[in-house]
């Protein structure tokens, strides 16, 4: 167990440099990528761009510059290229935004991704099963920002049953954090309700057909306890730690466009904000920030895998 | 004769077919099972006797089985009675055993739990009581200790432990009828004596019926007091076990019976002296092994030190239990692996650590006939291409390989037709004949067969055996027959090994092995097979 942390430990170093390289150079090698050119603002003189750029350390060397930019990103001291603001506190002033929209949308996407999903395994072929199909195939195929802009418009704008958009802090008043997170949640979560509900439907479907199901309805058990404690038992394993990594990937950056949708103002905003201004800093501790979180999801969920299918050892070959 | 415990009458079950008629799976069964009587349905795969017993427990499932005719059980009309009503007496009355032990326990809840699970389920009783109770059903059936193995999970317990659990499960609730499907199909030789006893045990103690399905007449001879034998959804005779043993009057019984290999008559004599053709020195084989930065980690010995030659035209059997070491012995011999320490030779040339193209020779003239003909033919093949590519992965130009393709169909009793078939056209023995076609491909002077029957059909095992011989005397082929099954090694082989927790324990010609074993454990493989006659029981039972 502890060496399997060390070496996802070290696993995540190395992806946490790799990424960070990649991310540096292609940030360098775009055209118009130079900072100091569009931080002297319009029309400016030549001397004053060279200012900036002796300023700020951008007629280094690229590996003088990666080096220095990834103390300051580490060290928490990295500062925006365009806003002058520290790039650590705008990342942690997003952050709960970030996770709270994550986690009410995980918590929707699993929540009816499980009883949709078994739903329509209990009723395979007939026509509920059919028209839950249906609506998990468009759930996938609509596009975010054009579903989260029809509901803010409907729900939001014309009908005034939820905010337009925006976001309040739990500490200033929790209601109104709940309500204003609802369809930004919903609008986020529809995507993976489709996919989880056929996910979870293949999964009960299969595991029925085991022959430790029909033990247990030998053993006389009622069909209730057949399905809670032997059933979906099984068929859930695969999917809780399928939930555990696309948390991750959401929270690392796969809410952008719901986030910009609904002006949440959390970290996917920023980032999509930033990469626009092809302001380095911040885009270098967001994605260092995702992919850390990826990495450290990633081992989290080994590890749930390993308590929850006794069959597995954590680290085993 | 008391009265019936289970009676059933007429019964038949039709399943509704995707396309076209209705199949019926059962047509007309009648028998019955007094208390403390131990009847045995008899029949190879697809007669119908599975399908008898789920649907006399209402397992079929609603909707694609039809049922009718009647089965009473202790006066109550089971047929069409109410699913709660079968659920009330599943479990608490009527307890059911199945094939494969590891399959058919949640692999996820410890085996104390999922006894417990059916206590609660037919009656009042705390967790901890029923933990409890669950805990001393184990020590009762030899799962020791109850308390400490009842925290295992099923993949944690061996195969013979986990039918054993199965069977403290059934008898959670002092049922009065067992219906044990197959119970022993799944286990070695030795485990199977060891559940049948077990069985026949719990028969005398609590006089509880069983009705035992079964496609073994070993397992009928062992353990029964009356048998049906079925064929086609048809009961063809019915009587008392040694009746039935000593005038079949149904042709096909006389068939399974004889297909029953007898641990009798004369076992082949071993070859005068010949070379060596495949020669394992001293193999070591360990699983888990690994050399890391700090150090050695030794891993589990599979194979340890063992040493075995087969000559050129000759049957060696290598016997022993699962897990014993004898498939990674063959699979060393094949060099799939390389061993951690030995010489392999063949044809007096050394593979010990030859490398691709230095493992051409042996790649041609070792070829390996696998167990299991259901996994080991690509679904997504046709049966031709499949035997052709081993062909042309001998260089046979596209056009030869087609024409070879047929011939070797027809040398392993196939039609050349049967090339454009796919693998789930065909039936387990036309598969393992495909298999076998493909290993003859590349015309090897040895083949490895590893289980090459304990997935068939018993009268379908007759028919590879003599296929094998035939080859044999045709073409000089060499065998090594891996198997657990003492009595088909006596028909086959000129010489046995046996071998025991990695190491060969034994060898000699199987006259020798046979009649007088050595080694304790060899005499104990020999005791565990099933009894011929239901009149040899007592002689091999303890």
């Amino acid at each position: 167990m502890t060496r399997f942390v060390a070496g996802r430990l070290v696993q995540m170093v190395a992806v946490l440099f790799a990424v960070s390289v990649l991310t540096f150079l292609i940030f360098n090698v775009i055209p118009n990528g130079d900072p100091a050119q569009r931080m002297a603002g319009k029309s400016p003189t030549e001397t004053q761009v060279e200012a900036i750029r002796a300023d700020w350390g951008f007629d280094e060397p690229l590996a003088v510059q990666y080096v220095r930019t990834m103390e300051q990103v580490l060290g928490g001291e990295a500062i925006s290229y365009f806003t002058q603001l520290n790039v650590q506190q705008e990342i942690l002033a997003g952050l709960p935004r970030t996770l709270a929209l994550a986690l009410g949308a995980a918590i929707l996407w699993m929540v009816f991704g499980i009883a949709l999903g078994v739903l329509g395994a209990l009723r395979a072929g007939r026509l509920s099963d059919r028209l839950l199909t249906f609506f998990a195939l468009a759930g996938v195929s609509l596009p975010v920002f054009w579903l989260g802009a029809i509901l803010s418009h409907f729900l939001g704008y014309q009908w005034g049953l939820f905010p337009n958009g925006g976001y309040v802090p739990f500490a200033e008043s929790p209601l109104d954090w709940a309500y204003h997170l609802v369809l930004p949640c919903a609008t986020l979560a529809v995507l993976f309700v489709g996919f989880y509900s056929r996910l979870v439907r293949s999964n009960v479907l299969d595991t029925m057909g085991e022959d430790f199901v029909r033990t247990a309805r030998a053993k006389g058990l009622s069909e209730r306890r057949v399905l809670l404690a032997h059933v979906l038992r099984n068929s859930l394993i695969p999917v809780v730690t399928l939930w555990g990594l696309d948390f991750g990937a959401v929270v690392a950056g796969g809410a952008i466009l719901t986030e910009t949708v609904f002006d949440i103002q959390g970290v996917g905003q920023y980032a999509a904000e930033s990469v626009g201004q092809l302001d380095v800093p911040p885009v270098l501790a967001v994605t260092l920030f995702g992919a850390f979180f990826i990495v450290a999801l990633n081992t989290v969920v080994d590890i749930a895998y390993a308590l929850l299918d006794p069959r597995i050892r954590v680290g085993g070959r | 004769m008391s009265e019936p415990l289970l009676d059933v009458r007429e019964l038949a079950v039709t399943f509704a077919a995707e396309e076209g008629p209705p199949v019926a799976a059962v047509r007309g069964v009648s028998l019955t099972v007094a208390p403390g009587e131990v009847v045995a349905l008899v029949g190879e795969s697809g007669c119908g006797k599975s399908v008898t017993a789920l649907a006399l427990t209402g397992l079929l499932g609603t909707g694609a089985a039809q049922i009718a005719g009647s089965a009473r059980y202790d006066g109550r009309e089971l047929v069409g009675a109410p699913d709660h009503d079968l659920r009330a007496l599943r479990g608490a009355e009527i307890a059911m055993v199945f094939q494969d032990p590891l399959s058919s326990l949640n692999p996820v809840v410890r085996v104390g739990d999922q006894i417990a699970e059916q206590i609660r389920a037919h009656g009042p009783a705390g967790r901890r009581e029923a933990l409890e109770r669950a805990a001393a059903l184990l020590d009762d059936v030899g799962v020791e200790p109850g308390a400490e193995r009842s925290r295992a999970f099923p993949h944690e317990l061996s195969g013979g432990m986990r039918q054993r659990a199965m069977i403290a499960m059934a008898l959670s609730c002092a049922p009065r009828l067992l219906i044990a499907d197959e119970p022993t199909t799944a286990l070695d030789v030795t485990v199977q004596a060891q559940v049948l006893a077990l069985i026949g045990q719990l028969r005398e103690r609590t006089g509880a019926g069983v009705l035992l399905i079964t496609h073994d007449f070993g397992v009928v001879a062992e353990l029964a007091d009356r048998v049906a034998v079925m064929r086609d959804g048809r009961i063809v005779e019915q009587g008392g076990v040694e009746e039935v043993f000593d005038a079949p009057a149904d042709p096909y019984t006389r068939a399974l019976i004889d297909a029953v290999p007898s641990i009798g008559g004369p076992p082949r004599a071993p070859l005068a002296d010949r070379a060596p053709l495949l020669e394992l020195e001293r193999i070591d084989v360990a699983y888990g092994a690994r050399r890391g930065l700090v150090g050695r980690r030794a891993g589990r010995r599979a194979v340890d030190g063992a040493t075995l030659s087969v000559a050129a035209g000759e049957t060696v059997a290598l016997v022993g239990e699962s897990g014993s070491g004898k498939s990674t012995l063959a699979r060393a011999a094949a060099r799939l692996l390389v061993p951690d320490g030995g010489r392999i030779a063949f044809a007096g040339q050394d593979f010990t650590r030859a490398r691709r193209r230095g493992l051409a020779p042996l790649r041609r003239d070792l070829q390996i006939v696998f167990q299991d003909p259901y996994g080991s033919l690509n679904p997504r093949r046709r049966v031709g291409a499949s035997v052709a590519l081993a062909l042309r992965l001998r260089g046979v130009g596209r056009d030869r390989a087609e024409r070879r393709v047929g011939e070797l169909l027809e040398r392993v009793g196939l039609e050349a037709g049967h090339a454009g078939r796919w693998p789930h056209e065909l039936s387990g023995g036309q598969r393992q004949r495909v298999g076998i076609a493909r290993a003859l491909a590349g015309d090897p002077r040895l083949v490895i067969l590893d289980e090459p029957l304990s997935a068939l059909d018993v009268t379908v095992r007759g028919q590879i055996l003599e296929l094998l011989d035939g080859l044999q005397r045709e073409h000089g082929i060499a065998y090594l027959l891996i198997s657990h099954d003492l009595a088909v090694v006596r028909q086959v082989a000129h010489r046995v090994a046996v071998m025991h927790g990695g190491r060969i324990v034994e060898t000699g010609s199987a006259a020798e092995i046979l009649a007088a074993p050595a080694d304790p454990f060899t005499a104990q493989l020999l005791a565990a097979v099933p009894a011929a006659h239901p009149r040899d029981r007592a002689a091999v039972r303890r």
